[in-house]
């Protein structure tokens, strides 16, 4: 049996005992997968995020990559993923091409793979003029840029991408879409959670829907839309109208 | 209106509460402070010897008037404003008079303590050089009280002036005069001309122009932060300060010398604290400023065995402010994430203070050499400095991880 690259386990969690956020939540991710990790704000899309890198601890349940637990072997761990948050964080103090150099140290790519990829990802996002910049004189989409770069240099095995088209400009966007595209080819799994339904729905090869710290639905689009009863609705009207309380799911 | 004052009085008393909380971490901080309280003591003991061997012809007055001049030109207001007052506060400008007038006396009341302390140390300095009555320096010291005063206004009134260098040499230049005037025991007919000058030129330059002109608020609040930023920089040498704005210079210049030598997990740590020394805060600055003050001292202040001590105190002092490097925080989704032991950020971090030390003990041991030419002393300096530098980074900042990790777990 194939091990997926993550899995996660009647993860329950959050940040205090006493009120957690996510509820026996379980769902795994294949190699080859783009899997779409949508809910409204507050349904606890971050905090599940959190916990798969290990920014949080599970109450009860596990959070396996590529088989192994972060607590089993965080170097390995964190050799196989990489992650866009959802607000970028850069280090004030470094310039574009620093912060490429540091992720390929990290990840101990070597020169050669390291000068190949770097500049296919410039070209791709046109920093390539801003290399020798500091962070200060970028705007939030450029911010937002370097920390995709640092993600996509390193290709791991999982990309666990957050919220990552807010502020990105239309070519950003579309670049980002063509590489995630491209990384699930050479059989990467990568679990994005968006906002953006219309451009999930193009995309993700499943879904995962979100609702107060449980999953309430979880699948293909076919499989959604059969639960919801609708041949031909599109995400953005079926999520809309459970969100409302409009519907419910078929059980 | 009461509301306003209100709302001075509050941010005054919170910004009073949050810097005695500092100073309390900081009179904590007993290994600093004892080297605070020997260099007031040794500084004392040199004070009066170096008092003793002045020369007749020795120009004292000049030193008190360029030493005044620079404690008195410039004067910061603190307002306590804040970045959000730009969008909340701004409607109200027009009624902020006495917030601001508040903010001045505070000012004129809090660079008044400063320049009293000065005062007094400079005293033996006056009436040795001088031979003057105590009357007459209590004349300077109300001059200098003044001129602080003047210059604050004046200050005030140039935060509606686009152009004001030429303002701030005027300034400059008259309160030189002034004080030359009064710490030179000159007549009183050239001090109080000088005042009357000065009183004019407030009147018809700052005035006047400042009527004319808006009132910039970028500046104010950066000056607010600037010196907010300065006492937590000054606090962060002892404490670590979370809220402590990080600023950077690229300084590519340097940075050119220290590039990434391999794509090893060994170099991740190694070029993020190098560059974050170099760059980051003033990491960089403080070491260049210790290592400078440091060999002035050593050479000039030659004292034999005492040197030994001088370098051991340079050396752990310099540590102590390098320290905080440690703990610059790193951006989680970045350094957070990468697939690299912590073994190796603290070798980096080991590696390089034991650098950075043992540089500047033989900087010091080689300043030490030129000023007595001693080949053995030569040897016992170095010894006491790298001794110093070793025992710092292998023994206090060691310690200082294991008590990190033992609390972590």
């Amino acid at each position: 049996m194939v091990v997926p690259i993550l899995s996660v386990n009647q993860l329950s969690g959050g940040y205090s005992r006493q009120r957690p956020v996510l509820h026996d939540v379980s769902f795994d991710i294949k190699s080859g997968e783009l899997v779409g990790l949508v809910g409204l704000n507050g349904a606890g899309k971050s905090t599940t995020i959190k916990h798969i890198l290990g920014l949080l601890e599970p109450f009860s349940g596990e959070v396996r990559i590529d088989g192994r637990t972060l607590k089993e072997d965080q170097q390995a761990c964190r050799q196989k993923m990489a992650y866009v948050p959802e607000l970028p964080e850069l280090y004030e103090q470094m310039t574009l091409e620093e912060h490429l150099q540091l992720t390929a140290m990290a990840y101990h790519l070597d020169r050669q793979t390291y000068q190949e990829r770097s500049k296919q990802l410039l070209d791709l996002f046109h920093m390539e003029k801003r290399l020798h910049w500091f962070p200060v004189h970028f705007s939030k989409g450029m911010r937002q840029k370097v920390m995709i770069m640092c993600a996509f240099l390193a290709h791991p095995a999982l990309y666990i991408v957050d919220e990552p088209f807010v502020g990105l400009d239309p070519l950003g966007i579309q670049s980002l879409l063509d590489l995630m595209v491209a990384m699930k080819k050479e059989g990467a799994g990568i679990l994005m959670s968006t906002h953006i339904l219309s451009t999930a729905e193009q995309y993700c090869d499943r879904f995962i829907i979100l609702q107060d710290g449980q999953i309430v639905v979880q699948g293909t689009m076919e499989e959604i839309r059969e639960k919801f009863g609708q041949k031909d609705a599109s995400l953005h009207e079926i999520y809309l109208a459970v969100a409302r309380g409009e519907n419910e799911w078929k059980q | 209106m009461e509301a306003i004052n209100q709302l001075w009085r509050s941010r005054c008393s919170e910004n009073f509460r949050r810097q005695l909380r500092y100073w309390n971490l900081i009179g904590k901080n007993s290994g600093l402070m004892f080297f605070v309280y020997a260099m007031i003591l040794a500084g004392a003991f040199y004070y009066k010897k170096w008092l003793d061997s002045l020369p007749a012809h020795f120009p004292g007055g000049l030193l008190l008037t360029l030493l005044f001049t620079l404690l008195v030109v410039p004067s910061p207001i603190r307002t306590f404003l804040q970045r959000a007052d730009c969008v909340f506060l701004l409607p109200a400008e027009s009624e902020l008079n006495s917030y601001f007038v508040k903010s001045c006396l505070y000012s004129f009341a809090m660079q008044s303590l400063l320049l009293s302390v000065f005062l007094i140390i400079s005293a033996p300095l006056y009436f040795q050089q001088s031979g003057n009555s105590e009357t007459a320096y209590l004349i300077a010291a109300l001059a200098i009280f003044a001129a602080k005063g003047w210059n604050i206004y004046c200050h005030w009134r140039e935060q509606r002036i686009d152009e004001t260098k030429p303002l701030i040499i005027l300034r400059t230049f008259l309160s030189f005069l002034l004080l030359f005037a009064v710490l030179n025991g000159m007549r009183w007919v050239a001090y109080l001309s000088c005042a009357a000058v000065m009183l004019v030129i407030s009147f018809l330059l700052f005035e006047k122009q400042a009527a004319r002109g808006l009132l910039s608020w970028e500046r104010l609040i950066a000056m607010e932060t600037r010196q907010e930023m300065k006492f937590l920089r000054f606090a962060n040498l002892f404490t670590d300060v979370p809220k402590l704005r990080r600023h950077v210079r690229p300084r590519i210049w340097l940075t050119r010398f220290v590039p990434a030598r391999g794509f090893d997990r060994n170099e991740v740590y190694r070029q993020l604290f190098l560059k974050t020394f170099i760059r980051a805060d003033d990491y960089f600055g403080i070491y260049c400023r210790l290592n400078i003050i440091g060999c002035l001292t050593v050479y000039f202040v030659s004292m034999g065995i005492w040197t030994l001590f001088l370098i051991a105190s340079l050396v752990y002092l310099t540590g102590l402010q390098l320290l905080p490097l440690w703990r610059y925080s790193f951006p989680q989704a970045l350094e957070g994430m990468y697939p690299v032991k912590k073994v190796y950020k603290k070798k980096a971090f080991t590696r390089l203070m034991a650098g950075l030390l043992a540089a500047e003990s033989v900087l010091l041991s080689i300043s030490g050499l030129l000023a007595d030419c001693s080949l053995l002393n030569l040897l016992l300096y170095l010894i006491s400095g790298l001794g110093v530098s070793f025992v710092f980074v292998f023994g206090y900042v060691r310690h200082l991880f294991e008590k990190e990790g033992t609390q972590r777990s």
